[in-house]
């Protein structure tokens, strides 16, 4: 019974003496969390002698230095954050937390030699350690001192016996000099031992202009070909050029599973900047190494939005053999939206026909219109308008509208398209038609819209000049189209004469000054200088009230400085 | 006698009809280039004067009338001209023109003729360095021509050959602006000092402050014969140290190879200089700064001033013409820009020194101006109106968003001030 008392005694005491601590470290927890709550309902006065409290903590005082340096430095008192700092490292000389926010405190009070003598006793309380060198050079470069900075890096080379350990802040220190060439070959160092700081990298490297940018490249793609530096190039080059140079930076790449990971983020990356193509090839690079259908559905979609239907076709063909059902619906999709832009409407039927009643109703509809559209495609209004009864979508106030103008009832056209909020350049291009004119049927305007539709731009153009005769009230807009169309097929000679026929005939309308520009804009990119220049001046003397005579000015501007 | 009188009526009330029907015909005599906040284009109006005076036309500069307007014929080249660069005229006849000048006369104001369009230098390097020059821009924006001269071009005597001289960055101490620390490695800046210690070796200097020293002298004597000079920038500040240091050494060693002489300020001899005196050089190689000229120390950490705005100030116009030219502008009050000197402190400026601009309360000035044998100079602190932060490698500033900028209007002023005819002193 006494033994086991005692026991009993003895583990009470043990318990005790255990919870001790324990208790030390849940109270300051428990005043740092009060702290943080303090400050976030902006009782920042309230908080910071918590955060002191708080500093009473053991293990780590992060939490509560750096709280208490966001609360000082709200409240406008640095000097009682260094004492406190002070304090902190007379316990812990080697604390970086400590260190560093001594540093940036004394940094931004412009207290440069307290800085420096800060510095300095960190570099001695911890020898050999990059970290004090790295922190300041980061303070000094971020206050824009390149100067100072430049020399606390030349320090630290020789104290570390190199600048492997600080490439970062040396490359930092170097763009901020413009000096292009150390900097990259100090970044691609850097990545050996911070590859997270590739967005810096880019940041930093991408202020770079002419002739700096191929020394940059050069730096960035020589061997060995390693990840990191490839993505800061693939970066730089889509802020620099295209998706497209990006993409080649990282395509030579040799597949790894980190390779592919980068692979898949550029892909998503030009996804989301509409770089269609460009993703499509990064999945496909993808797809190489990891055979998945979600990324072949994504490969099919980039496809076709880039316009090459025919590609689309092929990877929703390639899932045929993998029996992966998971996305039917989605390749439908694509498949009859492939379809309808190649204008094969009878197969796009077809599969509407095999694969349609598979299809939940809002991919149904969305089937049935792309289908509708394919026949427009093929210039069968008809067959269009009947896919869309059959689908029931007849009530589609979009395709009805369209249909309407395809077949020339303009009327009614002019009542749908208005009620849309439909902003493609074919709506805003068929809308400044239609209330331009108070003619209610042209089947000629019909069939120029449908040409366009069709993607027919030579007989789109043919037709828009035709019926500037038919269509008086909307003649100058009509050859002004005309005259656009020829442009974009290289007929540029028969825009010429459409802008001067628009010019000489309809000097009164809005597009006599948009064919002297558009026309002075040609002259100009057949070097044909002085005969631009005249252009522009008569737009500029003949219509000053026109919205085009500061792009006319701009353009003046730039015809009578010679390039450099 | 009836009939005498019906005679008379109605030869008055012919001649009356006549007259009215030919104000009606008339086009307007004068074309008035307002340059108040109607002017749609403040800085292509410059360049549409200049150019009409290069043409043989005559035109006037109405002082404090409507922020300095101006006057030409109406002739209709003038007018087609002014349409294609988007300035604002206004046509007028005789009678508005008489009015104009009767509330000229009874006003601050004045009118002064211009008579020849001045010929223009523009000092800078062959190759531009990674600066851009706000001269040069304004210049060229206006449509204005001028001619680079360098080194060799004034070493030769070239100067003579025109009427305005334009300084804006270059280091006259031949310190290349201290950039060596920072720079020293920069592509740019290596081309820059090659191209220095050659123009000195063509021109039989061994080093480049000794050339920039010879520059200096020259073009003391170019005011001094009677040219106008016009300077902005850290060539304000180099300037004249380089002309007060024609007997002492003022370049660190790693210019010249030989230190800064150790009594260099006692030794500066500050007669000759243009604007400034008493003055201390700033020895230290790694303190970016050449002295205590410049106020603002935008490149020494500690000393780095903040920027805030200058007052230009009001002059007779018709008892001090020249300085009522230089400050002519739509606005007085004009937020300060940044330059390697942006601003000259009063404590080393001399005596007969006209202040034309200052911050209220700062013990600096921006903008002055002062006679020198028979010449004249002015001098503008700050590097780049329109961008008062300007760093190096920053992209240059595109005059066509700025066409009614403040600052750069009085870069302009400086240019068709040598256009306007003597007039002999009232005072």
């Amino acid at each position: 019974m006494a033994s086991g008392r005692s026991l009993a005694a003895f583990l009470l005491l043990l318990s005790v003496v255990a919870a001790q601590p324990g208790n030390a470290q849940g109270t300051e927890g428990a005043v740092l969390s009060r702290a943080l709550d303090l400050e976030g309902t902006g009782k920042c006065k309230d908080a910071i002698p918590l955060f002191r409290q708080a500093l009473g903590a053991p293990d780590d005082p992060a939490g509560a230095l750096y709280g208490l340096e966001r609360c000082v430095a709200e409240a406008g008192n640095p000097d009682t954050l260094l004492a406190v700092i002070d304090s902190v490292l007379t316990k812990r000389p080697r604390d970086p937390v400590a260190r560093t926010i001594q540093l940036r405190t004394l940094t931004n009070q412009h207290r440069a030699a307290g800085a420096r003598l800060a510095f300095e006793h960190w570099v001695n309380a911890v020898p050999g350690d990059p970290t004090p060198f790295r922190e300041y050079a980061r303070l000094l470069l971020d206050a824009g001192l390149t100067r100072t900075a430049d020399t606390v890096l030349t320090f630290a080379m020789q104290r570390l016996g190199g600048g492997r350990q600080i490439a970062a802040e040396l490359a930092e220190l170097k763009g901020a000099l413009g000096m292009w060439e150390a900097s990259a070959t100090n970044w691609r160092q850097a990545m050996t031992y911070a590859p997270y700081l590739e967005a810096s990298a880019i940041f930093g490297l991408g202020a770079a202009t002419g002739v700096a940018r191929d020394t940059i490249r050069g730096i960035l793609a020589a061997d060995p070909i390693d990840l990191s530096p490839r993505r800061i190039l693939s970066g730089l080059e889509m802020r620099w050029t295209s998706a497209r140079e990006g993409w080649n930076a990282l395509r030579v790449l040799t597949p790894t599973d980190s390779v592919v990971e980068a692979w898949l983020q550029f892909a998503a990356d030009a996804e989301e900047r509409e770089s269609w193509l460009v993703a499509r090839d990064a999945y496909a690079a993808a797809i190489s190494q990891r055979r998945r259908s979600s990324l072949v559905v994504r490969a099919a979609n980039t496809s076709l939005q880039g316009g090459e239907p025919s590609a689309a076709l092929a990877w929703t063909d390639s899932l045929k053999a993998w029996k992966d059902t998971s996305q039917a619906g989605t390749i439908a999709l694509i498949r009859l939206r492939a379809l309808g832009q190649l204008g094969r409407a009878a197969a796009a039927d077809s599969l509407l026909e095999a694969r349609g009643h598979s299809l939940d109703p809002v991919t149904r509809g969305d089937a049935v219109r792309a289908v509708a559209w394919a026949w427009v495609r093929n210039g069968d209004i008809a067959k269009a308008r009947a896919t869309l009864a059959r689908g029931g979508e007849e009530s589609d106030e979009r395709s009805a509208a369209w249909m309407a103008l395809y077949e020339g009832d303009l009327k009614t056209a002019r009542t749908g398209l208005r009620r849309l909020d439909e902003v493609t350049r074919d709506a805003v291009l068929a809308l400044s038609v239609l209330s331009r004119t108070r003619v209610e049927r042209s089947e000629r305007v019909g069939h120029a819209f449908l040409a366009l539709a069709r993607s027919d731009t030579a007989s789109a153009a043919t037709t828009f000049e035709a019926t500037a005769k038919e269509v008086v009230d909307a003649s100058p807009l009509l050859l002004a189209i005309a005259a656009r169309l020829y442009r974009s097929t290289a007929d540029s000679a028969r825009s010429e004469v459409i802008w001067d026929e628009i010019i000489r005939n309809h000097p009164q309308s809005p597009e006599a000054a948009e064919a002297d520009l558009e026309w002075a804009k040609l002259l100009r990119s057949q070097g044909k200088t002085p005969a631009a220049i005249a252009r522009l001046e008569h737009l500029i003397l003949t219509y000053p009230q026109s919205a085009l005579v500061p792009q006319a000015r701009r353009e003046l501007e730039m015809a009578k400085t010679p390039p450099a | 006698m009836f009939h005498t009188r019906g005679m008379r009526f109605r030869q008055t009330l012919f001649v009356a009809f006549f007259v009215a029907a030919a104000a009606r015909v008339l086009p307007a005599q004068h074309l008035l280039i307002p340059m108040d906040d109607r002017q749609t284009n403040h800085l292509k109006a410059y360049g549409l004067i200049f150019n009409a005076l290069r043409d043989g036309h005559k035109s006037e500069w109405f002082l404090n009338y409507r922020g300095g307007s101006f006057l030409l014929a109406d002739i209709q080249e003038l007018k087609r001209r002014a349409a294609l660069d988007g300035i604002t005229v206004e046509s007028i006849d005789n009678a508005r023109l008489n009015a104009i000048r009767a509330e000229i006369a009874g006003n601050n104001m004045d009118a002064v003729t211009l008579e020849r369009a001045p010929k223009i230098a523009v000092y800078t390097p062959p190759k531009a360095p990674p600066w851009d020059d706000a001269v040069t821009l304004a210049l060229q924006y206006a449509g204005i021509e001028y001619t680079t001269v360098w080194d060799d071009e004034v070493i030769a005597g070239d100067l003579t050959k025109y009427d305005w001289l334009h300084l804006h960055h270059e280091d006259f101490t031949g310190q290349l602006n201290k950039l060596y620390l920072g720079f020293r490695d920069a592509p740019w800046f290596v081309e820059q000092r090659d191209r220095g210690l050659a123009a000195a070796k063509r021109a039989g200097y061994a080093t480049i402050p000794a050339l920039k020293k010879a520059v200096a002298e020259k073009m003391r004597q170019y005011v001094e014969n009677g040219g106008f000079l016009f300077a902005m920038c850290g060539a304000t500040e180099t300037l004249g140290l380089a002309i007060a240091a024609h007997n002492v050494d003022i370049a660190g060693s790693f210019a010249d190879g030989t230190p800064i002489d150790d009594n260099a300020d006692a030794k500066l001899d500050w007669n000759r200089a243009f604007a400034f005196q008493n003055a201390h050089i700033e020895q230290n190689a790694f303190v970016n700064s050449m002295s205590d000229i410049d106020g603002h120390q935008v490149n020494v950490t500690g000393r780095r001033q903040p920027l805030g705005q200058f007052q230009l100030f009001g002059f007779s116009a018709k008892f001090d013409p020249v300085a009522s030219m230089l400050v002519q502008n739509h606005r007085q009050v004009i937020p300060d820009f940044y330059g390697v000197t942006t601003s000259f402190t009063r404590q080393t400026l001399k005596p007969g020194v006209v202040i034309m601009a200052s911050e209220e309360g700062a013990p600096w000035v921006k903008y002055i101006h002062g006679d020198y044998g028979k010449g004249s100079w002015t001098f503008l602190g700050g590097h780049d109106p329109e961008d008062p932060q300007h760093n190096i490698g920053a992209a240059p500033t595109d005059l066509s968003l700025h066409p009614n900028s403040l600052g750069y209007r009085l870069i302009l002023n400086n240019v068709l001030f040598p256009a306007a005819k003597k007039k002999p002193l009232k005072t």
